[in-house]
């Protein structure tokens, strides 16, 4: 069964597969609300004039969001309100080239609120990218997870900011970040800005932040069965790449998506 | 000849002279068993051999069948022949087993081979350490446990069939059973007539794969090449023998101590 196309501004969808393809829209601006009770996949791609998406995921509702980045994107917000008891599944393949800014944020706006929204990006060359997610921990008991892993090589230059901001009265929340960026030559250039502001006492919250290049050990082994140094870089930079590719169904996406890694490596 | 020769080899790691002056030769199918205390040398050695960035040779030369292989890159000594099991093998996140199982069969070969026959060796391979073949589509060697890593070096060893493996403890923290699973293998490769240098605290793992010869590294030095008696006689007596009947001092190793505090809860000092 293919997924059913979204293409009005304003849209109410419930139970399904569902594509957002930018190609086909009206506008710049597309606003979407899951009915209760629902467990949507969406889809969204070539989204490079979508200035604005805005979604709504009603009480108890699962919501899984993936989305594929392959051409230059200026300024695109996403905002979603995830309400009671309600999850989102987050998964941002970033393989655009030139230009991305990215803002994305999340309001975890009723009890029992989740969110978990993982970022994969490869910047190489003239890349210029800027990836901003946001996560608010509004109500109490209230789950929010951020991992970015990055690869920046070739002159790209990638700014990874992530913040999560815990209410007065969300209590019993928890808020997670973690990005891992592998830097493959000097001349690249990665930075991370994890921000946690809490306004809570009774919470548990963490942030990781890594910056670094290629592991020597990891080389080593690698290069130590034979596998050329660029070899092995590749097969590195797939294993950083390659879980992203669970949060897309079809096979042939995750095919187009293992083609871009390619493309790119 | 596939002939190992160490000639008068110095190296240093962060500095610091570990070896002063190896000089051993292992020919072709031979198996020899090196034994030292800890610290002194024997995993450099190896470590050394097969090219770790870490480790900087200062003085002295390793030949691999008349190549001189400190001009070669990790890659290129495993292409000649050289293989090393790894005493803590690294844990690659995402990077799949059997993609870099794949990987390294194909370097070490000219036409790459296919899906199906590599799939075909590998199952092989998997069945005879006696490993369940999920641990071949799950990331290298995250989240396996000590003996399921020693398995996975082993099965690279018997998917690459180097013409010298060296083998850096790669029986600690194996049971009985994967200890005689794994002298299975290596005895295999030895009747094929490739060559072992194996570094082992223990006799078991010797007495099953039986070593032509002993040797010691002590202080960063060879300091006794022999036969087999040698390996038995430290498993039941120790290192202290040396010192007593060849005059060779033994240095303790240098462990860097935490810094601890001593005193009462007023008075702290902090001392190494």
């Amino acid at each position: 069964m293919g997924r059913a196309i979204i293409s009005n501004i304003q849209n109410t969808i419930s139970n399904g597969d569902y594509v957002i393809d930018g190609l086909l829209l009206a506008s710049g601006k597309i606003e979407i609300e899951i009915e209760v009770n629902s467990n949507c996949d969406i889809l969204l791609k070539n989204i490079i004039d979508v200035k604005e998406l805005n979604i709504v995921i009603n009480r108890d509702s699962n919501v899984v969001l993936s989305f594929i980045s392959e051409d230059e994107m200026n300024d695109s917000n996403i905002n979603i309100t995830v309400k009671e008891n309600a999850t989102l599944s987050g998964y941002f393949a970033d393989f655009a080239e030139k230009t991305l800014n990215l803002h994305c944020k999340v309001n975890l706006a009723e009890p029992g609120a989740s969110c978990t929204y993982r970022v994969a990006s490869l910047v190489a060359g003239e890349d210029r990218k800027l990836v901003d997610i946001s996560i608010d921990h509004i109500s109490p008991r209230t789950y929010g997870k951020f991992d970015c892993y990055g690869i920046c090589k070739d002159k790209g230059k990638i700014v990874v900011a992530g913040t999560s901001h815990v209410f007065k009265g969300a209590v019993k929340s928890k808020a997670q970040q973690n990005s891992k960026i592998m830097v493959f030559d000097e001349s690249s250039d990665a930075s991370t800005k994890p921000i946690l502001k809490i306004d809570e006492n009774d919470l548990e919250a963490s942030h990781g932040s890594v910056v670094g290049k290629i592991n020597d050990e990891h080389l080593f082994y690698l290069t130590s069965r034979g596998l050329s140094e660029e070899v092995a870089k590749e097969l590195i930079t797939w294993g950083y790449l390659r879980p992203i590719l669970d949060g897309f169904k079809e096979e042939d996406v995750k095919n187009h998506i293992s083609s871009l890694i390619e493309r790119r490596m | 000849m596939s002939t190992l020769k160490i000639i008068n080899l110095h190296a240093s790691v962060d500095g610091k002279e570990i070896l002063k002056g190896v000089n051993l030769e292992v020919s072709e199918g031979e198996t020899v068993a090196l034994l030292g205390p800890n610290g002194h040398g024997k995993s450099t050695l190896l470590n050394v051999i097969m090219g770790h960035p870490r480790y900087e040779v200062t003085e002295g030369s390793i030949y691999f069948d008349d190549k001189n292989v400190l001009e070669l890159s990790p890659d290129e000594r495993s292409k000649l022949g050289l293989f090393l099991g790894m005493q803590a093998p690294s844990e690659i996140p995402g990077v799949v087993n059997s993609d870099f199982l794949k990987a390294a069969v194909n370097a070490h070969r000219e036409k790459p081979i296919s899906t199906y026959n590599f799939y075909k060796v590998l199952d092989a391979a998997t069945k005879e350490l006696k490993m369940p073949f999920d641990l071949a589509t799950r990331s290298l060697n995250e989240g396996f446990s000590g003996g399921e890593k020693k398995r996975n070096e082993i099965l690279q060893m018997e998917l690459l069939k180097p013409k010298l493996a060296m083998l850096d403890e790669i029986d600690s923290g194996l049971d009985v059973d994967a200890m005689n699973v794994i002298a299975d293998v290596i005895n295999k490769e030895k009747a094929e007539g490739h060559g072992f240098l194996v570094i082992s605290h223990y006799a078991r793992l010797y007495d099953m794969i039986h070593p032509t010869r002993a040797v010691v590294i002590i202080n960063g030095r060879i300091a006794l090449d022999g036969g087999p008696e040698i390996f038995k006689r430290i498993d039941q007596t120790g290192y202290e023998f040396i010192k007593t009947e060849y005059g060779i001092d033994i240095e303790k190793e240098d462990v860097e101590m935490n810094k601890v505090s001593i005193g009462t809860c007023a008075v702290k000092e902090s001392v190494k």
